[in-house]
């Protein structure tokens, strides 16, 4: 058979392809084989662990138990926190161990990678509060509104404004923690087409995520890149409070 | 002729089809595939059992017993952090207050928090209307308060700033009955604007209405820890 140009496009774009899939699919392995090497070098704390961790019965309570762990570090500081808990679908902010608000999670999507972990990697993963290192709202963290200072009496008060409630917005944030999990935070209802193409950018903003660790990858195959992702719905008054009152760089403890 | 035609037209159709379909069939390879076959292999693996699994029931029973014992003294020492007496939580995004005493909601309303204006009058003198957050005490407590208008007041008006005890700087009864000092300058007070209680205001400090300010007046001490975000 000759081979012509044709061929030979073909044969490389399968290729490619076929790479790319093998790095899309490897690299989730691999950041969570990373999470267990990192457990198990540290030879101290898996004294801790015991094979009885593992039982269905033991692992609900162990997740529990390092989660009241991390919630009490997490105590210990001096700006708000955020608390997630997925085992009862519960979202808080947390200042010096009080409970400052709270709102229900209303559905929620825990990636593959972090549901399969090993109980000694999840155990070494969230014991402790996480930090947050990046963040991005679909509004603003503080609305603030400039204006210039009236020369005179007559000008303040034709620049007076009546106060206004505040303007609903579709609620949607994402913060990046320092294990390089991403935790999506999504209002639930999408009513009026400025929700719901909040909630298209936030697809897009996923799916974008996911082809960009498989692409740099995929050139820097030595250097993995994978985000796993934690995407929680609640509703958009609670999405708003929680991001408007978290500080830039928060602390985040998990149960899931 | 005319066939000639209608062949040139449909072939060159039939390219433009095909070639949207190559288009198509590499994106839908590049971008959507590799992601799809990830959660799938995602899927698989996680249902692939890749730990040992302890059985012994004595051992288990042991371990959920320490377990609950331990998580219970955790929840002892998590209980802990939540004051006893009286305590504040001021939502500053929806402007609504808590009044606690321990785990109990004494009291829930409106109130009203720092409006985010921003006032410029040159480059070197900005002031930010904006409630603090965290955790603050009350400092000290009053009745009757007068308050003593700072140079913003004056310049948001368009007046001219007087000296620092000028008597203009004076002004009664404009924070209601009662004024509970946080610090920093910031207060809870009242209003005589009660139509905007609920709505975001003023100049950083809390405002309340007059049967919510008295509440709090009482109950909360000097001391009394107020938790604002």
């Amino acid at each position: 058979m000759k081979l012509n140009s044709k061929h030979i496009l073909f044969v490389i774009s399968m290729g490619i392809f076929m790479y790319l899939m093998v790095i899309a699919v490897l690299s989730p392995l691999r950041f969570r084989n990373q999470l267990h090497q990192k457990a198990l070098s540290d030879s101290l704390f898996m004294l801790s662990i015991n094979p009885s961790f593992s039982n269905p019965v033991v692992k609900p309570l162990v997740k529990i138990e390092a989660y009241k762990q991390s919630l009490l570090q997490l105590s210990r500081f001096d700006s708000i926190g955020l608390s997630v808990n997925l085992a009862d679908s519960s979202i808080m902010l947390k200042l010096k161990g009080l409970v400052l608000y709270d709102s229900d999670v209303v559905d929620f999507k825990v990636d593959p990678v972090l549901k399969g972990l090993r109980i000694a990697a999840y155990l070494n993963s969230f014991s402790r509060p996480l930090e947050s290192v990046a963040s991005y709202s679909s509004f603003q963290k503080e609305p603030i509104v400039v204006k210039k200072a009236p020369a005179t009496p007559e000008e303040a008060l034709a620049i007076a404004t009546l106060p206004d409630s505040i303007p609903l917005v579709p609620a949607y944030f994402w913060i990046e923690l320092n294990n390089g999990i991403k935790l999506f935070i999504v209002q639930d209802d999408c009513k009026s087409s400025m929700e719901r193409k909040v909630k298209r950018k936030y697809k897009r903003d996923l799916h974008r995520l996911r082809i960009e660790n498989v692409f740099k990858s995929a050139l820097n195959p030595s250097e993995y890149h994978y985000s796993p992702t934690i995407i929680i719905e609640i509703n958009a008054d609670a999405a708003i409070t929680i991001f408007r009152a978290l500080p830039v760089f928060t602390k985040v403890s998990l149960i899931f | 002729m005319v066939g000639f035609l209608r062949f040139q037209k449909l072939s060159s159709l039939k390219r433009v089809f095909s070639g949207m379909l190559i288009i198509m069939t590499t994106f839908f390879a590049v971008f959507v595939l590799p992601i799809w076959m990830q959660q799938i292999v995602l899927l698989v693996a996680n249902n692939i059992p890749a730990e040992r699994m302890e059985t012994n029931t004595e051992l288990i029973e042991h371990e959920v017993y320490r377990l609950n014992k331990n998580i219970e003294r955790l929840n002892k020492k998590l209980d802990a952090f939540v004051p006893k007496n009286h305590y504040l939580i001021v939502n500053s995004t929806h402007n609504e207050f808590c009044l606690f005493k321990g785990k109990e909601l004494v009291r829930k309303g409106k109130c009203s928090t720092g409006s985010y204006l921003l006032l410029e009058k040159n480059e070197n003198e900005k002031w930010l209307f904006k409630t603090p957050k965290g955790e603050f005490k009350i400092r000290s407590k009053t009745t009757n308060p007068v308050w003593k208008k700072p140079d913003w007041a004056f310049i948001e008006e368009g007046l001219p700033v007087p000296s620092p005890n000028h008597n203009s700087r004076f002004e009664y009864g404009v924070l209601g009955d009662y004024a509970l000092y946080l610090g920093q300058g910031y207060m809870i007070h009242g209003t005589l604007w009660k139509r905007y209680i609920g709505l975001p205001v003023t100049h950083g400090c809390i405002r309340m209405s007059d049967d919510d300010l008295k509440v709090a007046y009482n109950k909360l001490s000097i001391g009394s820890k107020v938790y604002i975000f």
